[in-house]
């Protein structure tokens, strides 16, 4: 359980609250510098010149200038670009990083820093496979490296090798007890070994520990946490910590989706819908148009959902071979949208060639339940949940496929866990309402 | 809506860099340990006991832990930290796993609330209720902090717990904090516990004087030693004349420090293979102990119990030899060292045959002395006696085992006489010294400078050409300059030194007198040569 929430602004954070008025200080007084160094170098999507990652790369920059060949500065500014990517969700600063990364590459052809920054820049695409070999070399190379096991440690858990993640994970936490990465990376296996209270632990750890300038790092904890309280069914305090991320970091699009959620939850659509258009309005990416197309349909407006939807459809489709795709949520659409059972399992084959993380083994279940192979359904739903994972959605597509091979006791169990791991989620309703008919004797739900 | 997380997200807080260390010191030399003082381990030592007390064939191993322990300090002093597991472990079957297993913790540090008001936290009654009668007992009540200990003895598997005849229990010798306040004599006689059993075990933990000696600053100032006056005029190369004398020409960097010492001597019959002490000439005589602390892990997956909710141990350190870690393992893979088990240590053998820190000297001295010192060239198969069980220190015919870092003592080899002894162990023509196992006053640093940077031990793979002889000048006069520890050690167990006294302890610097030998603290004899300051 978290013992301290953390609240930005809260009287017991008076030294946070004044370290980021200092900061705000100094950032508007070298702002001019920050946009014109910018200016200068790389194209300019939009951002905030107090946002951190824009002090680390003028910050970089600025030695460049300095010492253009020194190959430090550039691994420096690769790394700052890449915190500007999350800032922004603007994938263009992958680019521009990899690019600083080779120039660094190219004065100091072993630059492990550089090197660090390019396995960075792959899982920052979703190259889990290439990102781990990569990280997996430099772990070699340096074995005391944290940062190093932190990648090995997210591209396994990407790929869905949860035991190798947990491995490197733990080395990390024994290494630097503490250490902020490694208690995120803890977070999200705990969360998918179904200790959602221990993963809001180490977040909250975590969180305490980030230093107060770095705004955007706070506002992404601040959104774990909100998720974690959200797949628990804590829609209070879910609500009031992507509040706070937005406060820390202003119009932050991580907490945009999660209020959106939130919102969704509450089930007020339409708030949610002004929260995704706000969001969608930089760089959206085909995940968020997605969202955006729920929300209109669960608010009623149908005509223009279709319009994100097919614009989902058009953009994810386009990404359907590369290894950064949204082929999870494009079963979902072929199966509740274009009833495309055929063309969903298809995708569902294709994504499950090369990983078999939780999400794509619920999906792959899914499209096999919808063609109707119950039993290949039910190996790959109990794959998913076998690390461990209390998710209610997951919970009721087991239920739903055991239902249909007749197995009442395990649809029961199943129902029961979903209710338990969120008594008010998406599935809740129907999951009571098929509780019901199994409690009143019912052996089939169809 | 979907519950994934946008994939951007995944790259959360990756950005954090974490600086690797440079050159460190045994005292702070791996990251891990920069920042876990209380888990460093600085010196671990290993010799068959000399004192009078040892009238059967004993071994006594020390853990030493926490570096450079400023005496000057209060109220609370130096606690040993009792959530990590203290370890001596001993291997005497030659596959670096050990067989036995002295596991040592410590309470909480129990504090008493003052009565009076007093002038100093934690003491009370005394003069007028006002000044504080000197500490001379661990029962005295002015004695606010107190902190006991268990040893347990692990041997095939099964735990044996070494305490006092009467159930009472073992006390933590405090810091020396001065003449005043506590009689600190008095206390670490009370907490030296001689002879548990019949079979002769003896205990002590405490704060104590750090019994390394080193020019610190220089050394790992990347070997920037000093001229001494009338010297070779080669930093870091002795006279024959310096080489023999049993004082410093330079400043021991540790002088007035303490460090937390945890001592046990056990019957050499009880650590070997066959139970029984064996000739030097026996297979089964030569024993390898290293010392570990380790404290809990923070699991990624909990115990349903949250009570139950502290992990395995995990190990944050190890020693066997003096300066491996911080000398021959490569930057970015101490702690990795520093975590694993001498058994693995195979993963490390391209540092221990070939220490960075000889490319280092190799450089340096090319430019101080053209000509003059020539390292063997790697693979220095001559530094495998020191990571197997090899001779010299090994008789013939001993299995050499794995590459792993152990401190090996021939236990079949009687001990010197302190007066006849060589600071310079075996290289002194001393059997019962360093590297046959480490004795307080072995000078670990002129040792491995000579054997890893000099080659003395690698025969004729020296000179321009690589087949001349090693053990010549200037590479076996290698030294830093100091010769010997500022603090006179006890001639019986525990053996090592009383704490300097916080107020009086002095810390001996470049350019200030003291290192002639004539030191003495307490005495206030400060007279001497002033230390070299370049």
């Amino acid at each position: 359980m978290i013992i301290e929430r953390p609240h930005v602004g809260y009287s017991g954070k008076r030294g946070r609250s004044l370290s980021l008025l200092i900061v705000g200080v100094l950032a508007s007084i070298t702002s001019l510098f920050v946009l014109s160094v910018l200016a200068q170098t790389l194209v300019s999507p939009q951002s905030s010149p107090q946002s951190p990652a824009d002090l680390s790369i003028a910050f970089a920059n600025r030695e460049i200038q300095k010492h253009p060949s020194n190959p430090n500065f550039h691994s420096e500014l690769a790394v700052a670009l890449i915190h500007k990517a999350r800032e922004t969700s603007d994938e263009r600063f992958f680019d521009q990083a990899e690019a600083a990364a080779d120039k660094s590459l190219g004065f100091s052809p072993n630059n492990f820093e550089a090197r660090k920054a390019k396995v960075a820049v792959l899982l920052g695409r979703n190259e889990a496979a290439k990102a781990r070999l990569e990280a997996q070399q430099l772990n070699h190379e340096v074995p005391d490296d944290v940062t190093v096991y932190g990648y090995v440690a997210e591209a396994d858990t990407m790929l869905g090798d949860y035991e190798d993640a947990e491995k490197s994970a733990q080395w990390m936490l024994d290494l630097r007890p503490n250490n902020i990465a490694g208690l995120i990376r803890g977070a999200q296996l705990r969360k998918i070994f179904g200790d959602l209270d221990g993963a809001v632990d180490f977040l909250n750890d975590a969180y305490q520990q980030t230093p107060p300038d770095q705004t955007e790092d706070l506002a992404f904890l601040l959104t774990e946490i909100a998720g974690l309280d959200l797949e628990m069914g804590k829609l209070q305090p879910a609500d009031q910590l992507s509040e706070q991320a937005l406060k820390v970091f202003a119009d932050y699009y991580l907490a945009l989706e999660m209020l959106a959620r939130v919102r969704c939850a509450q089930s007020k659509y339409v708030e949610a819908v002004e929260l995704l258009r706000k969001r969608n309005e930089r760089f959206p990416q085909p995940r968020s148009i997605w969202a955006e197309a729920e929300a209109l349909n669960r608010a009623g407006k149908a005509a223009e959902s279709q319009l994100l939807y097919a614009e989902f459809e058009h953009r994810a489709r386009a990404e359907l071979l590369r290894d950064d795709n949204v082929n999870v949520e494009l079963i979902f659409f072929y199966l509740h949208h274009k009833q495309d059972a055929a063309e969903a399992l298809r995708i569902a084959r294709l994504q499950t060639a090369s990983r078999h993380d939780v999400f794509t083994l619920d999906a792959y279940a899914s499209a096999l339940y919808s063609n109707g192979n119950y039993a290949e359904a039910r190996t790959q739903i109990e794959k998913a949940l076998a690390p461990g994972i209390r998710d209610a959605n997951i919970f009721f597509h087991a239920a739903t496929i055991c239902s249909r091979l007749n197995d009442g006791l395990a649809t029961r169990q199943y129902l029961e866990k979903s209710l338990q791991a969120n008594p008010v989620s998406e599935v809740s309703s129907e999951v009571r309402d098929m509780l019901a008919k199994y409690s009143a004797g019912n052996s089939s739900r169809h | 809506m979907s519950t994934m997380k946008s994939r951007l997200a995944f790259v959360g807080l990756l950005c954090l860099s974490i600086p690797l260390g440079l050159f460190a010191s045994s005292h702070r030399e791996a990251p891990i340990t920069a920042l876990d003082r209380a888990a460093d381990i600085t010196d671990v030592y290993v010799f068959r006991s000399y004192g009078p007390s040892a009238t059967a064939p004993k071994v006594t191993m020390i853990l030493n832990v926490d570096p450079l322990l400023e005496p000057a300090n209060g109220p609370t002093f130096f606690p040993f930290d009792h959530r990590i597991l203290y370890q001596i472990k001993v291997d005497n079957d030659q596959d670096a796993i050990a067989d036995v297993t002295f596991q040592i913790r410590f309470s909480p540090p129990k504090y008493t609330i003052p009565r009076a008001p007093v002038g100093l936290i934690g003491f009370d009654g005394g003069i007028d209720g006002v000044v504080p009668p000197q500490i001379t007992t661990f029962d005295n009540p002015g004695l606010n902090s107190r902190q006991t200990y268990t040893v347990t003895m692990v041997k095939n598997g099964v735990s044996t717990e070494l305490k006092n005849a009467d159930g009472s229990p073992f006390y933590v010798v405090p810091d020396n904090i001065g003449p005043r306040t506590l009689k600190y004599d008095s206390l670490f006689r009370e907490a030296t516990y001689k002879n548990l059993s019949a079979d002769g075990v003896s205990v002590f933990a405490g704060t104590v004087d750090d019994p390394f000696f080193i020019d610190l600053g220089a050394a790992f100032d990347t070997l920037n030693f000093r001229k001494i006056p009338g010297g070779t005029g080669v930093p870091g190369v002795l006279t024959n004349a310096e080489d023999r004398a049993k004082k410093n020409f330079v400043s021991d960097t540790v002088s007035g420090y303490a460090v937390n010492t945890i001592a046990i001597e056990v019957p050499v019959a009880m650590l070997t293979s066959t139970g029984k002490v064996e000739l030097a000439s026996s297979p089964a005589a030569t024993i390898g102990v290293w010392g570990t602390t380790s404290r809990h892990q923070e699991t990624i997956r909990r115990s349903p119990l949250p009570e139950l909710n502290q992990g395995p141990y995990r190990q944050v350190q190890r020693e066997g030899n003096p300066l491996i870690n911080e000398l021959v393992i490569g930057i970015g893979y101490k702690d990795r060292w520093s975590m694993d088990q001498p058994v693995n240590d195979a993963q490390f053998a391209s540092f221990d045959l070939n220490p960075p820190i000889v490319g280092v000297a190799d450089a340096l001295y090319g430019v101080l002395a053209p000509g003059a010192l020539y390292s063997p060239p790697a693979p220095r198969t001559d530094l495998l006696p020191l990571v197997q069980y090899l001779p010299p220190i090994a008789a013939p015919g001993t299995p050499a085992g794995p590459i792993a870092d152990l401190l090996r003592l021939n236990t079949g080899v009687a001990p010197t006489p302190p007066s006849s002894a060589s600071r310079l162990g075996l290289l002194g023509g001393d059997p019962a010294g360093y590297p046959n196992g480490r004795r307080l006053f072995d000078d670990a640093v002129d040792i491995t400078l000579r054997v890893a940077i000099g080659g003395v031990l690698a025969g004729d793979k020296c000179g321009a050409n690589h087949n001349s002889p090693c053990n010549v000048f200037p590479n076996n006069r290698l030294g830093d300059g100091v010769n010997v520890n500022d603090v006179a050690f006890h001639v019986d167990f525990p053996y090592v030194g009383d704490s300097p006294s916080g107020r009086n302890r002095r810390h001996i610097d470049p350019n200030e007198p003291g290192c002639s030998g004539k030191n003495t603290v307490d005495g206030n004899t400060l007279a001497g040569d002033p230390c070299p300051l370049d």
